[in-house]
């Protein structure tokens, strides 16, 4: 079996996530933000639920899941192009960006972009994770 | 510039793990988080950001004037420990975010980009 360098360019399955209207407000109300259902917009945030889905595949990986008894965020990039709404049917594809060892743990970027049912981009995200080590 | 702390307890931090699907169990297992090398729970990154992008939100008008938002996690927040965030000032569309803890250590830093008001 391989290791997490050989991920590198790695494009990983589509995944599509259906905006629901109560799913923003829980979220919402998870991250102390009364306004966002009274605006009808999700959060900037609410991109960890459609955006950042490619990363739980990520993490499913053979050449990946040894590693993930720790699992570290070490940044994180969002572009929002258009908000995000209840009814709207987002479809992300997530890309290995880059994938780098050290102290015995990986560093991985993931980039994503998600576009909605027309086809229209919607956000972009990078994610970099801290895999294993210590 | 405007500032606030928040601080999330256990509870806080189950509600947002079953929010956001992020189930990673150094977030509310402390047991977990120990054999990760960490002292207690820590919060998620992206609920950080989330508090982050609520307050920049507050100076750019709105959720939907976030066109970007950039963060890097630098070192750990703790579950019950104070986080006070500051968002500086508008300056061409951009501002600087930054997290420290109740002793004054950096946690987060990055940015964010506002929209052009419509």
């Amino acid at each position: 079996m391989g290791d997490p360098s050989d991920l590198e360019g790695r494009e990983l399955p589509a995944t599509v996530y259906h905006v629901e209207r109560e799913k923003i407000r829980e979220f919402a109300a998870a991250i102390g933000d009364s306004k966002a259902i009274s605006v009808g917009v999700a959060p900037p945030t609410f991109a960890a639920l459609y955006a950042l889905a490619p990363i739980g595949q990520l993490l499913a990986l053979p050449e990946v899941l040894p590693y993930t008894s720790r699992v570290i965020h070490v940044d994180q990039e969002l572009e929002l192009e258009r908000p995000v709404r209840a009814g709207d049917v987002l479809t992300t594809v997530g890309q290995v960006e880059r994938v780098r060892s050290r102290g015995g743990g990986w560093f991985i970027t993931l980039a994503t972009a998600s576009v909605n049912d027309k086809g229209v981009e919607v956000a972009r995200a990078r994610a970099t994770l801290l895999l294993g080590g210590a | 510039m405007a500032q606030l702390t928040r601080r999330a307890e256990l509870s806080d931090l189950v509600r947002y793990a079953g929010a956001s699907l992020d189930f990673n169990p150094i977030h509310w297992n402390p047991e977990a988080a120990k054999t990760a090398g960490l002292d207690d729970c820590v919060v998620h990154g992206m609920l950080i950001m989330g508090w982050i992008a609520t307050a920049v939100a507050e100076t750019c008008g709105g959720p939907a004037a976030i066109s970007g938002l950039k963060v890097r996690f630098r070192a750990p927040l703790y579950v019950g420990k104070d986080a006070v965030i500051e968002i500086g000032d508008i300056l061409d569309g951009k501002l600087k975010v930054e997290v420290r803890g109740g002793d004054g250590a950096l946690l987060v830093s990055g940015s964010a980009t506002c929209c052009e008001p419509a």
